[in-house]
């Protein structure tokens, strides 16, 4: 058998492999997903009144308590001797952070630019890290733009943390 | 039937594109399983559930864009393709493939022996391949991608994509070859002590 029949004949074997079932909860997952997208209904006058006094009364009460909300923690602290698959994680931990808050629905232009303007770096960085070529990155080049997207991907939590929490007051 | 091919009635799309449930589910029970077939055979292993499922929801988030002049399926594919891409570029998964490029380059650029005896299968000699290799093979043997196509969906050139699957075509024909029979099946194997 030469090359070419050998190849087509590749191709006829991986066309015949049978389907695979979906996972069975795909749709109902699917459908949840789409639920918690929708947006929110408009909260009444009383409920937001209700939220202002609590966020207020909490705002009082936390330095009797001797504590603050909890600022996330700094990036940038202990990077230095990370390995890749360290920084990855912590990649992968900010963007299901990420994820996990609630999209903007209103939020200041200068606000609004900022987080744009981290979104584009991060984009830039993960250019540079799957920029086509043959040879890989180093090792060091590595480390060095995934500690970057870690520092982005923190400053980006930051901007839609306070964001969401100045819709919700 | 592959993803391209599967079409809905107009009518039913068009009630999709205005959010319609039951028009929605149809699109998912209409294209759920070549979806989740194309996805598999390029990112075996449980991120295909994940990729599943936000490719559907990209889906029904551009479907009011949907123009229609193609069946529904070969709009859904490249958005399928994307997905399961961006997982194929994401960080982690290129340092992983970096890993294995370089162990493979340390250990003699041999690909790990099959059992003794045994011929791998197809299934597996595939989920075997490097994860750029398994897309560019499945793209373009299976889906009838060309390789300017697979050039365009991986923002790589069609040269890569050529070399991708000239090797993916000689390390699958090298898994897949069947091993030689034992010398005691062949009529002229010498006697044991001979």
């Amino acid at each position: 058998m030469d090359t070419d029949e050998n190849e087509a004949a590749i191709a006829r074997a991986l066309k015949a492999l049978p389907d695979v079932a979906p996972p069975a909860e795909g749709w109902s997952r699917i459908v949840r997903a789409r639920a918690v997208d929708r947006p929110r209904r408009r909260p009444s006058a009383s409920f937001a009144l209700a939220t202002v006094a609590l966020a207020l009364a909490t705002l009082a009460l936390l330095p009797l308590l001797g504590r603050g909300p909890p600022p996330p923690e700094p990036a940038d602290a202990g990077l230095a001797a990370d390995p890749v698959a360290d920084l990855a994680a912590r990649s992968a931990d900010l963007e299901q952070l990420l994820a996990a808050l609630p999209a903007p629905s209103s939020a200041r232009a200068s606000t609004a630019l900022t987080a744009a303007a981290l979104e584009d770096r991060i984009a830039l960085v993960d250019e540079r890290l799957t920029a086509p070529g043959d040879a890989p990155l180093s090792v060091s080049a590595t480390r060095a733009l995934m500690r970057e997207r870690v520092v982005l991907l923190d400053s980006l939590v930051r901007v839609r943390y306070a964001t969401s929490v100045g819709q919700t007051l | 039937m592959r993803l391209h091919e599967v079409d809905l009635p107009s009518a039913t799309v068009a009630l999709a594109q205005r959010g319609d449930e039951r028009a929605l589910a149809a699109f998912y029970s209409a294209c759920a399983q070549p979806a989740y077939t194309l996805i598999r055979r390029i990112v075996p292993g449980p991120a295909a559930d994940d990729l599943l499922h936000d490719a559907f929801l990209d889906a029904i988030r551009g479907l009011p864009g949907f123009r229609g002049g193609v069946p529904l399926g070969a709009w859904f594919r490249p958005i399928v393709v994307r997905r399961c891409y961006m997982h194929l570029r994401s960080p982690w998964q290129r340092s992983r493939d970096w890993l294995g490029d370089l162990l493979e380059k340390v250990d003699g650029a041999a690909p790990p022996a099959a059992p003794a005896g045994l011929a791998l299968d197809l299934e597996r000699a595939l989920e075997r391949l490097p994860p750029s290799a398994r897309l560019v093979v499945w793209l373009h043997d299976v889906e009838g991608y060309t390789h300017e196509e697979i050039a365009a969906a991986t923002a790589r050139t069609p040269s890569y994509s050529k070399s991708q699957l000239a090797r993916a075509h000689a390390r699958l024909r090298a898994w897949l070859e069947p091993p030689p029979p034992p010398c005691a099946a062949l009529p002229d194997c010498p006697a044991e002590g001979s």
